[in-house]
């Protein structure tokens, strides 16, 4: 790939604002991506000391710590956290910082767009966070917010009502910007078929949430006026349907999954390669699997409903569609394993979490092909089983993706190198903690254990223990992740701009730190 | 000079022309869901989002022919 640069002087960055105001008004997609960065690390502390929380209640049986309505806000809140709060901005975050630099592009289509999107998240979070002060407490209903429940709650449901409102509309107008800037801000020469596998996958992610996003809102909405405007979309007494509820958030829910996952894909498209030190295994197919995954996902979403009751013929139709979107994930696997195939591989952290992420996420794959089977869902349903599950897919799979991915692009962010050693021990720390929360998991839901209870009975004792046990090792082994950026930021071995030898892409022609302005005259991708 | 300008205006013309596609398509979608349901019948909703997924298609491809 053979580009012609022209870096713009980072002096100019010296006529910007300075301390606050510099983040309050910026429009600089590095400056934007940072926030976004900084804010989810926040809410994923926030969100993890909800699960400390969580999982110190649940150390061992008998109401020990707090009173069961607000373990459930516990529970709501730390689903809602995680994944509006941590999850989705971080992917936007690295969406940010690489997607123009990746395209050969100055900056976002609208950066003051990106600013209002990056701004509306503080509001919506301290909503979420503020319920939990609201007269009778956050909403309790969880992540789902499922009529009857949600409709009877107080003040706090509504204030989480609007903490998603104001996210969704954060999200639309983040994806409508990433959409428009891949699509008309890319080099000349950087075709569709020549975009790095996190651009593609980013694409079509936004695509999912400008599709999916409204849905959520739609239902949100329709609680919300039958909560305060005497509607009955879910009230089964005024000819209203409460599953219908349901149908419409897991009309979102699903693909939310997705949703986190697919661009958590594209960062592993990009670390393998480097560090196998060989392209990417079947591009064209990785893109296909890709929208194929986005299509499929769209239409399975009532295999989280198969206990609600429906006919053979849907049930059929939800597990054999469920089925169906293991085939192009089982494609990724593949192009994955067959580019470290017979590759010069090392296993810096970066890899070493994208192997990581290979293996967390093949677990939590697996144990869904499982719970596809209707009749295996109905006896694992609300059960713990289901909690390993969706953690070793949305948690570990794109945290550890996430990580990998801020190892892999932290020197090109700082200029500096991180501490290789303390990455080993973050990584290692990570894994052994993590398998040890959530492994197992799978045997407490076979065995029976519900999920969303604070109290359970004595058989469930020691392998709950050994869970709390690891899920205190998980979070304080995320302060050491902490301080390892931070250090990196203060300083470190300085970083070339070829950080990785074998690293292709237009973000390695810059130097490290990548400048304030980049590409403004677009370089020429042959 | 001149040549980038009249390209930066281009490239701005067709993002706003894509960002309002896009969030057409994300507000017929909002609407529709309650729409449908307020009408109780799933055509209006099947309508909706047909015009939606077909719509956005149809839009970006006028789009190009006026360029």
């Amino acid at each position: 790939m053979h580009t012609q640069l022209t870096l713009a002087d980072d002096a100019e960055r010296l006529d910007q604002p300075k301390g606050i105001l510099r983040w309050l008004t910026a429009t600089n997609h590095k400056d934007i991506g940072t926030l976004y960065l900084c804010f989810s690390f926040a809410m994923f502390l926030v969100g993890g000391l909800m699960a400390m929380g969580i999982r110190a209640e649940l150390f061992q049986p008998g109401l020990q710590l707090m009173r069961p309505e607000f373990f459930n806000e516990l529970t709501t809140l730390h689903g809602l956290i995680m994944l509006f709060g941590a999850f989705m901005p971080a992917l936007v975050g690295f969406a940010n910082w690489q997607i123009p630099m990746m395209i050969g592009a100055p900056d976002m289509a609208f950066p003051r767009l990106n600013n209002f999107s990056f701004w509306l998240l503080p509001p919506a979070a301290i909503l979420l966070v503020a319920s939990l002060f609201a007269p009778g407490g956050a909403s309790g209903a969880g992540w789902t917010s499922y009529p009857p429940l949600s409709v009877q709650m107080g003040p706090g449901m509504d204030m989480t009502i609007f903490a998603i409102h104001i996210l969704g509309v954060s999200s639309i107008i983040g994806s409508i910007n990433i959409v428009t800037t891949i699509l008309n801000m890319r080099a000349p020469g950087m075709t569709l078929m020549k975009m790095p596998m996190f651009v593609w996958t980013w694409l079509v992610t936004a695509y999912m949430i400008i599709l999916v996003m409204p849905v959520l809102a739609g239902a949100v909405t329709m609680l919300l006026t039958d909560r305060h405007f005497d509607t009955h979309f879910f009230n089964a007494a005024g000819g209203g349907d409460p599953a219908l509820f349901q149908h419409i958030f897991w009309f979102f829910g699903h693909p939310e999954v997705y949703i986190i996952a697919l661009p958590a894909f594209g960062i592993i498209s990009q670390v393998i390669p480097t560090f196998a030190r060989k392209p990417l295994f079947g591009y064209l197919s990785m893109v296909i699997a890709t929208c194929a995954i986005a299509i499929i996902s769209c239409a399975v979403w009532a295999h989280h409903m198969f206990t609600v009751g429906m006919p053979v013929a849907g049930q059929l139709f939800f597990m054999y569609t469920s089925f169906l979107v293991a085939v192009p994930t089982g494609v990724k696997v593949f192009s994955w394993v067959a580019t470290m195939w017979e590759g010069s591989l090392s296993f810096e952290t970066p890899m070493l979490f994208a192997v990581g992420f290979l293996f967390v996420f093949v677990v939590g794959g697996l144990t869904g092909i499982i719970m596809a089977v209707a009749g295996v869902d109905i006896q694992l349903h609300q059960t713990y089983y289901i909690v390993a599950h969706f953690h070793y897919v949305m948690a570990a799979g794109s945290l550890f993706a996430m990580f990998a991915g801020t190892y892999l692009w932290l020197p090109k962010w700082t200029g500096h190198m991180y501490d290789e050693t303390l990455g080993r021990w973050h990584f290692w720390l990570s894994m052994i903690f993590f398998n040890m929360t959530f492994f197992v998991m799978h045997f407490l839901g076979l065995a029976g254990m519900p999920r969303r209870i604070p109290d359970y009975p004595l058989q469930f004792a020691d392998l709950n223990m050994i869970a709390s046990i690891g899920a205190f090792g998980f979070g304080l082994t995320q302060l050491l992740f902490l301080y390892t950026v931070i250090k990196c930021i203060r300083g470190g071995p300085k970083a070339s701009a070829q950080v990785w030898d074998s690293a292709k892409g237009l973000e390695w022609t810059l130097p490290s730190p990548a400048p304030h302005h980049t590409f403004e005259t677009p370089p020429v991708v042959a | 000079m001149t040549e980038a300008n009249s390209t930066r205006t281009s490239q701005r013309a067709a993002s706003v022309r894509t960002a309002l596609v896009l969030a057409f398509v994300a507000l017929v979608l909002f609407g529709s869901i309650a729409f449908a349901q307020s009408f109780g019948t799933a055509m209006v909703g099947l309508g909706a989002l047909g015009i939606a997924f077909i719509g956005f298609p149809l839009a970006a491809l006028a789009g190009r022919i006026r360029k």
